[in-house]
């Protein structure tokens, strides 16, 4: 592949790929610890910014949080973002208050609040709440991947200069708003966004002639299938983008039709001079009241992030479902062939880039190695079973906050319900699960809280995992299903990577 | 003789391939096969060099500034059992003996052993295993026709006994690094190393102590003269020559002339050797022998013969080739420029200096020292055996010494030469290395002394 | 229950038109494909300025990013001291000498073997200092890490090849030295 198709390729997304490694490379950041530095829905709350161009308001916080940063060490703003913790507004709260405890502030005018930093300057106050501190580091990240360091600390350089004035921050702010912007004006092409929706519309409109179409399982199966077999080269042609873009598509057809039919200009994102829509409204949009909100996020923050809900690999296997919500429920052949097969077509991604041989991808693409559906189905159960087992848990432990005799186990003044919940407790080897949490405030309110969101989730995995066994127990059976799927993916895999695709 | 020094170590044995003085560099570094590789045992290598601490300079210097450059034929990477091989090597280098890896040599030393400030030598680990991984190379290098010796420390030795050396092998324990030097024919001549200020102190001593003996010399001839007097076996009239007076004599002559607080004095009484001499000693012939006891040598009627050659280099070559024995230069005779006084110039290109010595009839046998006034040489060859006194010569001998190629100061020296009808005891000879010069318990010899100065 | 389109209801489709776009650049960034070839994180950069040794793998990534070049240029400005800043020219002969901030830069060219030359860095106001890392940087902004022992009697001895990059770099009047403890 030339420079020249490369370029084309890296667009045929919409997004190219440079602003993609760009945006994993801040969300996938790590901290000292090895895990995460930003949690999940920090990440989500930025790639909404980016995605909305929605960023202006947040640039400008982060203009004041370096303020704050560069006036709270000597050793250079950047030393508050790259500390090797993981970005918790507790965590930026007690750095914060460690280098004060070094060293007063290096000028006036800053004070710490319980909620965050107040900054009283000539011209004005501004609050930069610690609880924003984590998606403002994750945004600082993100712009040093794409506007750079170099540009992004000239500007904030020439802010320093005057910081005790709130206009040279706006400065700043826009400056770097203003790069950004040109940014993602190279790295985003709306006319290619507008072309798969185009495809989309013209796909879904011939499934039924033109009327009213189901979009099922089986409707998006057979548009990738139609793309594996299409001469242009478009991301469609990957299992997990094409999904997507359905997700997408009727994400926006179900914003669509709640706002109504209100006049609004041609397009987005093409000049804000002109007059177009505020991304603002956008961002509004896509969080629409009684729209489903994966519940996920609020076990990363606190009070609930002190407890180990869900490991590492545990999150990762229901962010998908719980993500898309009732989309999981109505697609769950989709999601299943999303993780399955979709897992597949990343390795053969991976082995054509990297040159393997003919012989490899072939054996890659025959799906002899893809995880059935039924195993996956099982590992969806046993998570259901395990957000049982950390429900009764945290059951107990409230349980035993909230009565004074807990120490007494005698079995017979404890109900059965309890008694299931106590033996959870003690089987559940987990941080956050032990004996000194019944007298820690903090972790019972974590409990609290982590209790709904687990309830949340295991009535999600159980409804799937319902479907799925209904699945299952009509013919052919998601071993019939698996079968079939494999057929169909196995032809589109050797027309994508065997050596004529 | 050329010599290769390796390196005990139990990976094999390690040349020390070549060492060489940089000018203007910090730190003395040691390098892999002549490659811009460092390795580790540098930092140990330039504290073994330098003062306080190292004895390299201390031993053999002074040097220029700067600091030396090792190059090894293989990686050592620790420990400090390379220092006995090393002090070794940089020995034989000063003298120019050292080959390199492509050079032509006769011999090749192999060592182990740590040396401390005092030239004691350390023992170290592993000694049995560092010889056993060495013999292959080394009994190669024997069946080649090379002289190949193993040298440890005396802590040592049991492990050397263990070894079960094959006989083309000599193995030796030996506790000092002078004690190694002396046994490959290389000694320590002095304790180099002084400053400046120092080594003028030291040439100002030394000046000092060859005119107390002088003086001592003197004294014991007046008392000889006026026992002989007394004894009415000579007149004092006979004890004016006609001619220069006997090599003997002479020496004695000398001493009694450097009693005087005036040194003009002693030219007068015909000391130094002049070229030639044979003159001198037909003349000292006619004489009785004076009878003196210690430490005064025994007078006799004839002494050795020497001749000073300067040498150049030739209209093709430069002092290094004559140095390293591409170039045997030309040679120039030294006329004196008085009795016994001899004077030479480097800005005539002067590369060495070559002394040819004859015995004198009824004393074949023959010793040598140079006794350093100021400044030094460098030794081409070591001093042949025949001219340590054991050997009797039926023949003149030569032997020759290097100058530095960028002298800053004179080059002052005597030549002591001392014959016998029998071999020269070792004692009486190490007192005339040691410019303490004692007959003690033996009779029939004869001293001749050559001053001589080489200006800068 | 499955999600329905009608292709007829223009109003949807209009409305639906306009925020696929966000909601697919959504999806898009939070898909879990990695993108091809990935990107030298920034995070990474800032960790590498600090550490002593060199990193083939970003030190060929700088190579061919300019826009990291500067980006690593000015973490090494920020972050380390200047040590030796552009100077006039070595002078040419057996000796040169470049003069720096508190050191000095010798460069004696080998007798032994005349292809090889000595550096000797002089600490001349630290004479025990620790060990540190130096950053030559050119007018390109490529800036080569150079890890330096702890020096003896304040001076530190490299010995080079006189085609060496290093030394080329260490004598270019138009490198700009910095150092990092």
């Amino acid at each position: 592949m030339d420079a020249q198709d490369a370029k084309r390729h890296a667009f045929e997304a919409g997004l190219s790929d440079s602003l993609r490694a760009a945006f994993r490379n801040a969300a996938e950041a790590t901290a000292a610890d090895g895990e995460l530095m930003f949690p999940y829905s920090v990440s989500r709350d930025l790639a909404k910014a980016v995605a909305c161009r929605n960023y202006a308001m947040l640039i400008l916080q982060l203009c004041h949080l370096v303020n704050i940063a560069d006036a709270n060490g000597e050793d250079g703003w950047e030393v508050l973002f790259f500390s090797g913790k993981r970005a918790s507004s507790s965590a930026f709260r007690g750095l914060i208050a460690e280098r004060l405890e070094r060293r007063d502030w290096r000028r006036a005018g800053f004070e710490v609040t319980i909620e965050g930093i107040v900054i009283s300057y000539e011209d004005g106050r501004f609050n930069v709440p610690f609880a924003r501190m984590p998606v403002l580091a994750a945004l600082m990240y993100f712009l040093l991947e794409t506007v750079g360091y170099k540009a992004a600390d000239d500007a904030f350089s020439q802010m320093l200069q005057k910081a005790t004035r709130q206009q040279a921050v706006s400065k700043a702010a826009n400056q770097i708003s203003r790069q950004l912007y040109e940014y993602l004006g190279d790295h985003l092409r709306a006319a290619q966004e507008q072309g798969k929706f185009e495809q989309i519309v013209s796909y879904l409109s011939e499934v039924n002639g033109g009327g009213e179409a189901e979009i099922s399982d089986a409707v998006i199966l057979s548009f990738w299938c139609m793309q594996t077999e299409a001469n242009e080269d478009n991301d469609f042609k990957q299992y997990r983008s094409a999904l997507r873009a359905f997700v997408a598509f009727v994400k926006a057809i179900e914003g669509g039709k709640s706002k109504g039919a209100v006049a609004r200009p041609a397009s987005i994102g093409q000049d804000r001079n002109a007059g177009e829509i505020s991304p603002d409204i956008l961002t509004a949009d896509m969080e629409l009241e009684g729209e489903w909100q994966s519940p996920l996020p609020l076990l990363e923050s606190e009070p609930a992030s002190r407890i180990r809900f869900l490991n590492n690999r545990e999150q990762k296997d229901v962010s998908l479902l719980m993500d898309w919500g009732p989309l999981a429920t109505a697609w769950p052949l989709s999601l299943l062939r999303y993780e399955t097969f979709g897992f597949t077509q990343s390795r053969l991604t991976q082995a054509a880039r990297s040159g393997t041989v003919g012989a490899e991808i072939d054996k890659i693409a025959s799906c002899t190695d893809t995880e059935n559906f039924i195993r996956r189905v099982e590992r969806i159960g046993e998570l259901g079973v395990h957000a049982s087992e950390t429900l009764k848990a945290s059951a107990w432990i409230l349980h035993q906050a909230a009565h004074d005799d807990a120490d007494s186990e005698d079995d017979t003044v404890i109900d059965a319900h309890m008694l299931a919940a106590r033996r959870a407790f003690k089987k559940l080897n987990r941080q956050g699960f032990d004996e000194v949490v019944q007298s820690n405030m903090d972790l019972i309110a974590g409990h609290r809280t982590g209790m709904e969101v687990m309830l949340s989730v295991r009535d999600r995995l159980a409804a799937w995992h319902e479907i799925a066994s209904e699945i299952d127990a009509s013919p052919p059976g998601l071993e019939g299903q698996f079968e079939a799927d494999t057929e169909c993916f196995k032809n589109g895999f050797h027309r994508l990577y065997g050596e004529n695709g | 003789m050329k010599t290769r020094i390796y390196i005990g170590t139990p990976s094999g044995p390690v040349q020390v391939e070549r060492i060489w003085r940089e000018e203007g560099i910090a730190e003395s570094m040691v390098c892999l096969k002549r490659t811009t590789e460092k390795l580790p045992i540098g930092a140990g290598y330039d504290d073994f060099v330098k003062r306080p601490s190292g004895i390299i300079e201390r031993e053999f210097g002074p040097f220029e500034p700067g600091a030396f450059r090792l190059d090894l034929s293989n990686s050592i990477n620790q420990g400090k059992s390379w220092q006995f091989a090393v002090f070794a090597a940089h020995a034989l280098a000063h003298e120019g003996l050292l080959a390199g890896p492509d050079d032509p040599f006769e011999r090749a030393i192999w060592l182990t052993g740590q040396v401390d400030n005092d030239l004691r030598l350390g023992g170290v680990t592993q000694v049995l295993e560092k010889i056993h991984c060495a013999l292959g190379e080394l009994q190669a290098l024997a069946k080649e026709g090379k002289q190949v010796l193993l040298y440890v420390p005396k802590e040592n030795s049991q492990a050397l006994s263990s070894a079960d050396l094959p006989p083309e092998i000599e193995g030796r324990a030996v506790a000092s690094a002078p004690e190694l030097l002396e046994a490959i024919g290389t000694p320590l001549t002095r304790r180099a190393g002084l400053t400046d200020a120092t080594a003028v102190a030291a040439a100002d001593r030394s000046t000092d102590q060859h005119r107390g003996k002088r003086a001592i010399l003197g004294f014991l001839f007046l008392v000889l003269i006026a026992v002989v007097i007394a004894a009415g076996l000579i007149l004092p009239g006979e004890l004016i020559p006609e001619q220069p007076v006997p090599s003997g004599a002479e020496a004695v002559q000398e001493t009694s002339a450097a009693a005087e607080p005036e040194p003009a004095a002693e030219p007068e009484l015909a000391i130094a050797v002049t070229s030639p001499l044979i003159t001198e000693t037909e003349a000292k012939s006619e004489q009785e022998p004076a009878q003196l006891t210690d430490p005064l040598p025994t007078a006799v009627e004839t002494g050795p013969v020497i001749s000073i050659f300067e040498v150049h280099p030739s209209a093709i070559g430069d002092c290094p080739a004559v140095h390293f024995g591409a170039n045997s230069g030309v040679l120039a005779e030294i006329e004196a420029a008085s009795t016994g006084e001899f004077t030479s110039n480097t800005a005539d290109k002067l590369c060495a200096i070559e002394f040819k010595l004859a015995p004198p009839p009824g004393q074949p046998y023959m010793a040598l020292a140079i006794e350093e006034i100021s400044g030094r040489y460098i030794e081409k060859d070591p001093l042949p055996v025949a001219l340590k006194g054991t050997q009797p010569l039926s023949a003149p001998l030569t032997w020759r010494i290097n100058l530095l190629l960028r002298m800053q100061k004179p080059f002052e020296y005597e030549l002591h030469v001392l014959s016998a009808e029998s071999a020269i005891a070792a004692e009486v000879y190490k007192s005339l290395k040691a410019g303490n010069f004692t007959a003690a318990g033996q009779s029939g010899m004869s001293i001749t002394t050559a001053h001589h100065a080489v200006l800068p | 229950m499955k999600p329905i389109f009608d292709p007829g209801d223009q109003n949807a489709v209009e409305q639906a038109s306009r925020m696929f776009g966000a909601f697919h650049r959504l999806e898009q960034l939070t898909l879990d494909d990695a993108p091809p070839g990935g990107r030298l994180s920034f995070a990474r950069l800032y960790a590498y300025v600090g550490e002593a040794e060199t990193d083939p793998e970003v030190e060929a990534t700088l190579k061919d990013s300019a826009s990291l070049r500067a980006d690593y240029r000015r973490l090494v400005e920020k972050f380390s001291a200047l040590f030796i800043p552009l100077a006039i020219a070595a002078e040419s002969g057996k000796e040169s000498v470049r003069e720096g901030v508190g050191c000095r830069l010798r460069f004696v060219t080998s007798r032994a073997e005349p292809s090889q030359t000595y550096v000797i860095v002089e600490f001349t106001e630290e004479p025990n200092a620790l060990a540190s890392t130096l950053f030559l940087c050119d007018q390109f902004d490529n800036c080569h890490k150079v890890p330096l022992e702890a020096p003896r009697d304040g001076k530190v001895q490299l010995l080079l090849e006189n085609s060496s990059d290093l030394l080329i770099r260490l004598m270019d009047k138009n490198t700009v030295i910095f150092r990092r403890s």
